[in-house]
């Protein structure tokens, strides 16, 4: 699904990706550790084109295609979703219009009927019974006032509608309490079937548990020296960074 | 005929503003506030003078509006059209004498010389339901001088929607006055929504006779015509005026706009509050020159200007200039203008959700308008003014 060779990446003046490679299959869940300033984040924003990233070498084929030729929206609407580590507020852009428009440019992308109103209501409701959802959140401004929790839900409610094919979840556990991360663990569960596939960067060996990842790889100075499965995370928890050779790249 | 000669011989209905006219003279650029809007070109060009047309199949087109929720007028090319209209009887839409009534605007005296009576819209107790005001224009290369004035009884509070839409095809010059007369406690909720062309050059020239404890809300939206100048000229004489004016501003290519006003404060208790958003593109430009004077006998006054600007290109312009003139200590006043470029960090939200920029970028726009929209007081305009302006959400 996903295949990184040689990627070189930087953010103003600084490389952040030194060469990394990385290979994705369908319906794997990989997750990626590291210390601070490693490069995590930049790696989930180069795949997703964001701005700040300048891609200096290397290519990434996503579905057999250049994904480096296409903008951010058009990757979104191939499958890419990357879930914000601190989700953008977006005032006087209510959520349920930003969802409804988000859902239908996907399906114009892919030659699909528009949903009418009643439609997408009937969809959101849906998913929102399902995972136990506050509608609440939907007749407000895009995450606009949103407790740290209620952001993270957000996004959640997005992947549920979205339905992506590779998931790039940036931290979606940060700042969420126990019984929060189960319910965000529990849709992103009920996302895999065997098709979609799923980068996930977390600090936390809770994630792992509850989304069992195929593959854990650790990140240093902006490349992968150790890939391992979930036992490395385990692992990781006890011993720290440093006894993989990571670099400590904040000190 | 060309406006700067000042020559209108055969065509003046109202001497005493021919008179007023000639004594001001048009502003130039050698005035403060038009240094950075000029109107000469407007002055200089030949137009024709044909007022008094009528539009029958243009009000025929857009009789769509009337609806069960509005009390409804049509006026096209400044005359009411009384087929169209559904009124009740307490509004009263009648043509009389002239009062006497000194502006310091010449371009208020520009309209008034070519109109002999005025209308008078005049509101006698709350209505139950908000007031459509349809203005229509089609001509070409013309001047239309358009005026009226808006009375509220006191103790009354109405909402009214004024709308202008033109099919003007060649360059037009429409000049509106609008007179506000607010008795005790009464209450306007006044918004004005434009759909000009981009060869429609417009002036409104605003003024006002507010009594004690009366509040007028004014929310305007301009978008669309080549040049757009919006007057207020609020002398605030009584006591416990409040006066809030929201304003958006949201041009392209090369439009030009200005907001220029001037709100005297002569009273105690007075509020009155200036928000204009803008929103510039291309090589638009705006002026926003908001003059308030607060006079030693206006104690307590609380006084507020705003000036709010997303640039959306390098070439695009906005002039801000809030001023404010203080002569008593007991007070509360702020002024502030802003301007920057779109979010970027917004515009990538969307994006990664599959939207395209331009549509992402439109979204953000749509949210800062909707911000303005939504302090709209009337739930039913609000409504209406999102669904005329193509924002009407899930």
């Amino acid at each position: 699904m996903l295949n990184i060779k040689d990627l070189h990446v930087q953010i103003q003046d600084k490389e952040i990706l030194k060469g990394l490679n990385l290979k994705i299959k369908p319906g794997e869940v990989h997750v990626l550790m590291g210390v601070n300033g490693s490069g995590k984040s930049t790696l989930v924003k180069a795949i997703s084109s964001h701005y700040d990233c300048t891609i200096n070498s290397g290519s990434i084929t996503y579905k057999q295609k250049d994904l480096l030729k296409l903008d951010a929206s058009s990757r979104a609407n191939e499958g890419i979703f990357m879930s914000f580590q601190n989700p953008i507020e977006i005032p006087g852009v209510n959520n349920m219009y930003f969802l409804k428009t988000a859902l239908n440019e996907k399906r114009k992308y892919h030659n699909k009927e528009e949903l009418n109103a009643a439609s997408f209501l009937k969809l959101i409701r849906e998913k929102m019974n399902k995972f136990n959802l506050d509608e609440k959140i939907l007749k407000r401004d895009l995450n606009e006032g949103f407790s740290g929790g209620e952001k993270k839900r957000n996004e959640l409610l997005q992947l549920l509608v979205l339905e992506p094919d590779l998931l790039l979840l940036d931290e979606i556990d940060s700042g969420l309490d126990i019984d929060a991360i189960k319910k965000v663990a529990l849709g992103i569960n009920s996302l895999l079937d065997k098709k979609r596939s799923v980068l996930m960067i977390t600090h936390h060996n809770r994630m792992c548990e509850l989304i069992k990842p195929d593959f854990v790889h650790i990140l240093s100075d902006g490349k992968i020296i150790k890939t391992g499965d979930y036992k490395l995370a385990i692992e990781l928890e006890k011993t720290g960074f440093k006894d993989f050779g990571a670099k400590n790249e904040t000190n | 005929m060309k406006l700067i000669d000042l020559n209108f011989t055969g065509m003046i209905k109202d001497n005493h503003s021919y008179e007023n006219l000639q004594k001001l003279k048009l502003p130039n650029k050698d005035i403060e506030e038009f240094k950075r809007f000029d109107l000469s070109d407007l002055y200089e060009f030949e137009y024709e003078f044909n007022i008094n047309q009528t539009l029958d199949s243009l009000v025929e087109e857009y009789t769509y509006l009337k609806n069960d929720d509005f009390y409804t007028i049509f006026i096209s090319n400044s005359k009411f059209v009384a087929q169209h209209s559904i009124i009740n009887s307490d509004i009263d839409f009648s043509s009389h004498k002239k009062n006497d009534f000194y502006s310091n605007n010449a371009l208020y005296y520009l309209s008034e010389t070519f109109l002999k009576e005025q209308n008078n819209l005049t509101i006698k107790k709350s209505l139950d339901r908000p007031l459509l005001i349809v203005n229509l224009f089609q001509c070409e290369n013309s001047f239309i001088p358009i005026s009226l004035n808006i009375n509220l009884e006191k103790n009354c509070t109405a909402d009214i929607l004024e709308i202008f839409i033109s099919k003007n095809k060649d360059n037009s010059f429409i000049n509106i006055n609008r007179f506000f007369s607010l008795n005790q406690s009464a209450t306007l909720n006044y918004t004005k929504l434009e759909e000009f062309t981009n060869v429609d050059n417009c002036i409104f020239n605003y003024n006002s006779n507010i009594k004690k404890a009366a509040n007028l809300n004014i929310t305007t939206l301009d978008c669309n015509a080549k040049k757009s100048l919006n007057l207020w000229d609020f002398d605030l004489k009584n006591e416990e005026i409040s006066l809030s004016l929201n304003a958006i501003v949201n041009i392209n290519q090369n439009k030009q706009s200005a907001n220029i006003a001037h709100i005297q404060h002569n009273n105690k208790n007075i509020s009155s509050e200036v928000n204009i958003q803008h929103i510039l593109d291309d090589k638009s430009s705006s002026v926003f020159d908001i003059k308030s004077t607060i006079n030693n006998n206006a104690q307590y006054a609380k006084v507020l200007q705003s000036s709010k600007t997303i640039l959306l290109s390098d070439d695009a312009k906005i002039n801000a200039q809030p001023r404010l003139q203080i002569y008593t200590d007991e007070l509360e006043a702020r002024h502030s203008a802003t301007s920057g470029a779109i979010n970027q960090e917004q515009v990538y939200y969307l994006t990664s959700r599959g939207i395209p920029k331009k549509r992402a970028m439109q979204m953000i726009i749509e949210s800062y308008e909707l911000k303005v929209i939504n302090k709209i007081e009337n739930s039913l305009i609000r409504e209406f003014v999102k669904n005329f302006r193509g924002k009407s959400n899930v």
